[in-house]
């Protein structure tokens, strides 16, 4: 009540300021009205009783007025006593919200008091410990404190038999994935395994819920060589409950349990793979491979040594951001890029990538044949113990495999260079084991160690190896010294790599550069001057030239008007010139410098068919001077027709020396010349030379380097000649008759300018 | 007026004016009176006197007006309205101050109420938990001298009495 008195106030002096105005106003108007009265009418002028009436009126309103104002200003000086009132006022309202909070307090705090004075018992427990004087189980409340909750010994057999037997009966109900290879139940807990993949440990009772799986235990079996991958332990238990979670609402628990794990292995596998192709990008194999990551979204690729930015992140991890898992397509052999071609590149590679049904698939860009199963080769990667490096060494040896065989096919269907099943030969090289550094598996082993050539034979027991270089793809060939010059062979390897001739042709060449080398080494050790191309020219008609391979022989004596064209034919058979150049009186003597081409006037051919030999086996002994004087004795033959068609002018020492030698071949045909000077006669002997020529086995036989270095001292002459042994009894007759030749036979051949 | 105790050096200037304004409505009386008895035996020697009254009538009106500005007493206005009914504005004090005075003692009601319930919770939590209580009492008398020690120096009471009595 006293709040609301006083709320609406006034100000005294506005009050007594009004009064004021008010009755000075009233005053002055009395007094307008007078004067008005007197500056007026007459008729307006008011009696000075009327006067007196007005102004006792306004007297008398002034003065109640006045006192009304003065009682008011005599209450004004109560004032301070209100505003203490009103004080106090507000204090008790405070004080009374005060009461009203202590009310409500004590009213909510006997409710509590309520509670607190009748906790709940746990009855069921009191009853327990009154009937069996223990307890089993604590009440739920002492959960809280944190204790753990383990059953009796003598309890857990039963109890472990009852959820075996319930897992059991879940694992009947549930869809098992095809893909989980063993599903086995122990002690209640259900072992569920995919082989190469994971192992999971589950039980059911997922928060109390017994038809829920409890996920107890994961492990990874995919690794590498170091062993499988771990999950560390936090990320585990996060797995764990998610999939726990997970499986607690779908319809196929087991199902969501594989497609996840299987997920996750596959991303270890892929980004196992992609690391370690990285590592071996710059390492052991730079330069050598080049990989990229193919997906549908991106395509990035990683260059030889450079770190190319790629989806992945800095260690390799998979971007997980609702993203496929790339696959990864591994290039090797890169220098076999076709520089002309419009595509990026053609070398082959090896593509791991994980298709629709979400299993790691391997695939090659060819179709490669395995050499040890002679099927497709089928490159898996072992999940378990992933190694890119194994894959890529086999890739490349089947790849290699392949190659190689179908060389040997198409060098097969070439008669000239495969003539029997031996010619051209697959054959594998073990490599020591020393060389290795790790242990790599059997197969691995088998395939990426074992040295892979084909064996073509040149002539004899000689063969040339063709063989393909693991790192870059490209050919190697390999043959022996002494039957092929290295720079021939280096020419030869280049030439297959640029791809420039195909292998048949290359073979073929390299099969009559060593028949003709063989030819030009015999020549050599008979005494023959065996020219190369640096060091004579002649200008050869074209017409009896089967190819670009061919031997020029000059004879040992000083002359350099014949000289001795041999080459092979188109069958390999050895065809022999006898050219005849034009001299334009030269100096003979200058044999070695022959800077200018000289024309063959004329040429024949010395058909060895044609030649008689004999068919005995005298092998005469190159030691016996004697013999070699009885042959001189008989040189003096009359000159018979000579096998050479038009008559040379030869020299005289020449054709007599042909003459002489023509006419031995006549008069004892039966004799036989041995071709070779070699002492081991049984070496030899199946290379017999017969009247229907060279054998289609090629004449010459093999000869050991330090033979071609024997003394021709030895040389001996039989009847029924050669041309080469022709050419042998004509040194030593050179010798012994002393002509105006003046390079003793007896000399060494190196002396000779030979090839 | 009342003599109110306690009064604040503030309030004088306002209390001089107070009383200025009401001297001069004294004195604006006073001459309204002496007019009146001019006028009503009005002869014609009196006309200079009531003139001179009239003038100082005047005068006076604007004296009080001059004071009245100072003025700044606020004055409810049931006590206006009091007065101009012609009934004692004290009544507007008596009932302010009697509306205190209920407040203050339905307060003192609840006040009073607390502390029996709090006696009584006392007495029935000692025969319950004797410990207990000792304990609670000597942490309160403990509180208690501090706080009344604190409000002694400072001087300083919120409501003007003299200390606050112990609790038992």
């Amino acid at each position: 009540m006293a709040g609301e008195l006083g709320q609406q106030t006034v100000e005294l002096g506005t009050v007594a300021r009004q009064a004021a105005e008010e009755s000075y106003l009233a005053l002055r108007e009395l007094v307008e009205k007078s004067r008005a009265g007197a500056e007026g009418e007459v008729a307006q002028q008011r009696s000075d009783t009327e006067k007196k009436i007005d102004l006792l009126k306004f007297i008398d309103r002034t003065r109640q007025r006045m006192l009304r104002l003065h009682v008011l200003a005599k209450w004004c000086q109560q004032v301070p006593l209100l505003h203490y009132c009103q004080q106090l006022a507000s204090t008790l309202s405070s004080h009374e919200t005060c009461f009203i909070q202590t009310g409500d307090s004590l009213f909510f705090m006997h409710e509590g008091l309520q509670q607190a004075r009748a906790p709940i018992f746990d009855v069921s427990s009191a009853i327990e410990v009154i009937h069996t004087g223990s307890y089993r189980r604590l009440p739920k409340s002492v959960e809280e404190i944190g204790t753990q909750n383990t059953l009796f010994q003598d309890e857990r057999k039963p109890t472990l038999k009852k959820l075996s037997t319930l897992v059991r009966a879940k694992l009947l109900e549930t869809l098992v994935p095809k893909e989980m290879s063993e599903v086995s139940v122990t002690d209640g807990i259900a072992n569920v395994q995919v082989d190469g993949e994971f192992k999971v440990l589950l039980t059911l009772g997922y928060r109390g819920h017994f038809s829920l799986w409890r996920i107890l235990h994961i492990e990874l079996l995919v690794g590498e060589n170091t062993g499988p991958i771990k999950l560390e332990e936090t990320r585990r238990y996060v797995l764990g409950d998610d999939i726990e979670r997970r499986m607690a609402v779908a319809d196929n628990p087991l199902t969501i349990l594989y497609t996840i794990l299987h997920e996750l292995c596959i991303s270890f596998v892929m980004d196992t793979v992609i690391r370690q192709t990285n590592v071996l990008r710059q390492g052991r194999w730079k330069e050598a491979i080049k990989s990229e990551l193919v997906s549908d979204s991106h395509r990035s690729a990683g260059q030889g040594g450079n770190n190319a930015p790629t989806q992945l992140g800095q260690d390799g991890e998979l971007d997980s951001s609702g993203f496929r898992i790339p696959g990864l397509k591994i290039n090797y052999w890169l220098d076999e890029r076709n520089s002309g071609s419009a595509e990026s590149d053609s070398s082959p590679f090896i593509k791991v990538e994980a298709l629709q049904d979400m299993q790691i698939k391997c695939q090659h860009s060819s179709f490669v044949l395995d050499p040890l199963t002679d099927k497709e080769a089928d490159l898996s990667l072992d999940l378990s113990c992933i190694d890119v490096e194994a894959i890529i060494l086999k890739a490349i040896a089947c790849n290699r495999h392949t190659r190689l065989l179908e060389i040997q096919r198409e060098l097969k269907k070439n008669t000239r260079i495969s003539r029997s099943p031996t010619d051209v030969v697959l054959k594998r090289k073990e490599v020591h084991m020393d060389v290795l550094q790790k242990r790599v598996d059997r197969r691995g082993f088998e395939n990426c160690c074992t040295n892979e050539v084909l064996q073509v034979r040149a002539y004899g027991k000689s063969y040339i190896h063709l063989g393909i270089n693991i790192r870059s793809g490209g050919f190697l060939l390999q043959s022996p010294k002494n039957i092929l010059p290295p720079s021939a062979v280096l020419d030869s390897e280049e030439a297959l790599n640029k791809r420039s001739i195909t292998p048949t042709e290359v073979f073929v060449s390299l099969k009559t550069r060593s028949i003709l080398q063989l030819f030009a080494a015999t020549g050599r050790f008979l005494g023959v001057k065996v020219y190369s191309e640096c060091q004579i020219t002649l200008k050869i008609p074209k017409s009896i030239l089967y190819g670009s391979d061919f031997m020029v022989m000059g004879f040992p004596w000083r002359t350099n008007a014949y000289y001795l064209l041999m080459q092979l034919d188109d069958n390999l058979m050895p065809v022999f010139y006898l050219l005849e150049v034009h001299i334009d009186g030269e100096d003979r003597s200058n044999i070695d410098t022959t800077t200018d081409a000289k024309e063959v006037v004329r040429f024949n051919r010395i058909d060895i068919g044609q030649m008689q030999l004999g068919e005995d086996e005298c092998i005469a002994n190159l030691l016996d001077v004697e013999k070699l004087q009885v042959l001189q004795s008989m040189e003096d033959g009359s000159p018979g027709h000579s096998e050479i068609d038009e008559s040379l002018p030869l020299k005289p020492s020449f054709s007599s020396v042909v003459n002489a030698v023509l006419g031995y071949e006549r008069d004892s045909p039966s004799k036989e010349n041995w071709l070779s000077y070699s002492s081991p006669s049984t070496h030899l002997s199946s290379q017999k030379v017969g009247r229907q020529g060279v054998s289609s086995r090629a004449g010459p036989p093999e000869l050991d380097d330090e033979l071609l270095h024997s003394n021709i001292d030895t040389a001996k002459v039989a009847s029924g000649v050669t041309l080469d042994s022709y050419l042998l009894s004509n040194s030593k007759s050179a010798n012994s008759t002393e002509t105006s030749v003046s390079v003793p036979a007896g000399d060494h051949p190196s002396k000779l300018s030979a090839c | 007026g009342n003599g109110v105790q306690g009064g604040d050096r503030p309030e004088d200037p306002s209390k001089q004016n107070l009383a200025q304004v009401t001297a001069s409505i004294q004195r604006t009386l006073g001459l309204l009176h002496q007019l009146n008895l001019n006028v009503s035996s009005f002869s014609s020697a009196s006309q200079l006197p009531l003139l001179q009254r009239l003038n100082a009538l005047v005068a006076e009106l604007d004296t009080m007006q001059k004071l009245a500005e100072g003025c700044n007493i606020q004055v409810p206005m049931e006590v206006v309205n009091l007065i101009d009914d012609g009934k004692n504005p004290d009544e507007f004090t008596r009932d302010v101050l009697n509306s205190c005075i209920a407040k203050n003692q339905i307060t003192k009601g609840k006040t009073d109420a607390f502390k029996s319930l709090r006696k009584h919770l006392l007495e029935e939590l000692e025969e319950a938990f004797p410990e207990d209580i000792e304990a609670y009492r000597q942490i309160r008398a403990t509180s208690a001298a501090e706080s009344k020690r604190l409000a002694q120096s400072q001087n300083v009471l919120p409501n003007g009495d003299s200390n606050v009595k112990a609790e038992h």
